[in-house]
């Protein structure tokens, strides 16, 4: 092989004339195209923030509130539905519940005058004082 | 107190003239028409495919558009540019290299293939046989020699851009013209 005294090329291929002409427009161009979509990325971004999140909030929100799994009425539920049948019929004797309670609890019953004097101690002179009309519907008996 | 010298103080100009919103991209079109061609051949005979060279020389100059302002001057505008460039060449080799699972002499071998493609080479045999050398040498290695006899950078100057003490610097290159001639097998002087 030839001795090489001289200081070798890269020989590498030069790219055409016109290249080194066009790169600065070509990066000014990228540069100019860089800031134009940050800015409507900045713009979409802000809106985006703005109509999005509240959105989003209302949405959550919607969904928890219409969720079973959330809420005070979920847990008694499930906490009721794990005690069995048999000791809540032992706790409702035990505690002198009537169905009428039920009815009283569950709001599909309207207190009679009747009720409210079988648990009060007045007698029936006393009554009578509080209120005289309700002499139409009291049964005397003695 | 000495004189600065014309280069540095036309880079001085410049980052003024960037400086200021009104001349701003005058002056960054004197810096890219000042610097471009340096840019890419350091670029270019790093990643060798032209296509892959202009792709970086725009990133790099996309890079110093938005670092310039924060640029202190600790070291020269061209070296602070010849270090962008370099960085985004390692990055771009790393990244081709996980992107493609392969290890280092596949990358390497993929490089020196299309040495030998007509669209990126018209060296003679010997400027060949260089590339491919040097396309052996680990890529700090590969810069230093480029830098060192390509570009004809002095040690003080390839040491800002890489980072690297002079003395590691000195070193680097030798090893870099023991491999070379050892694969050219001939008496190429360096």
């Amino acid at each position: 092989m030839e001795n090489h005294n001289k200081k070798l090329g890269h020989g590498l291929n030069r790219p055409s004339e016109k290249y080194f002409e066009q790169l600065p427009f070509r990066i000014q161009d990228r540069i100019t195209q860089e800031k134009q979509t940050e800015n409507s990325g900045v713009f979409s971004w802000n809106w985006t923030l703005r109509l999005g999140t509240p959105a989003l909030v209302l949405l959550i929100a919607g969904l928890l509130w219409l969720s079973p799994w959330w809420g005070a009425n979920y847990k008694v539920n499930k906490m009721l539905s794990e005690v069995p049948t048999e000791a809540m019929d032992q706790y409702l004797y035990d505690s002198n519940w009537l169905e009428q309670n039920f009815d009283v609890v569950s709001n599909s019953y309207v207190l009679q005058p009747e009720d409210m004097l079988q648990n009060t101690n007045l007698t029936q002179d006393e009554v009578l004082d509080y209120y005289p009309e309700s002499e139409d519907f009291l049964d005397y008996e003695y | 107190m000495t004189e600065a010298p014309p280069q540095h103080l036309e880079d001085q100009e410049l980052i003024e003239k960037f400086g200021r919103e009104e001349s701003r991209n005058y002056a960054f079109n004197l810096l890219m028409t000042k610097y471009q061609e340096r840019v890419y051949w350091h670029i270019r005979k790093m990643v060798v495919d032209h296509d892959d060279a202009d792709d970086l020389v725009q990133e790099v100059f996309v890079k110093i558009y938005h670092k310039l302002e924060g640029f202190r001057g600790e070291s020269g505008l061209f070296t602070w540019i010849y270090r962008i460039a370099t960085n985004e060449c390692l990055n771009f080799l790393q990244k081709k290299r996980r992107r493609f699972f392969l290890p280092i002499h596949d990358v390497e071998g993929e490089l020196q293939s299309k040495l030998e493609d007509a669209n990126h080479f018209s060296g003679d045999e010997i400027e060949l046989k260089l590339q491919k050398a040097l396309l052996n040498l680990p890529e700090k290695q590969r810069l230093v020699f480029n830098m060192k006899y390509f570009e004809d950078m002095k040690y003080d100057e390839i040491s800002e851009v890489l980072g690297t003490s002079v003395g590691a610097l000195k070193a680097s290159y030798h090893h870099a013209v023991k491999k070379i001639k050892l694969e050219l097998g001939d008496e190429t002087t360096f």
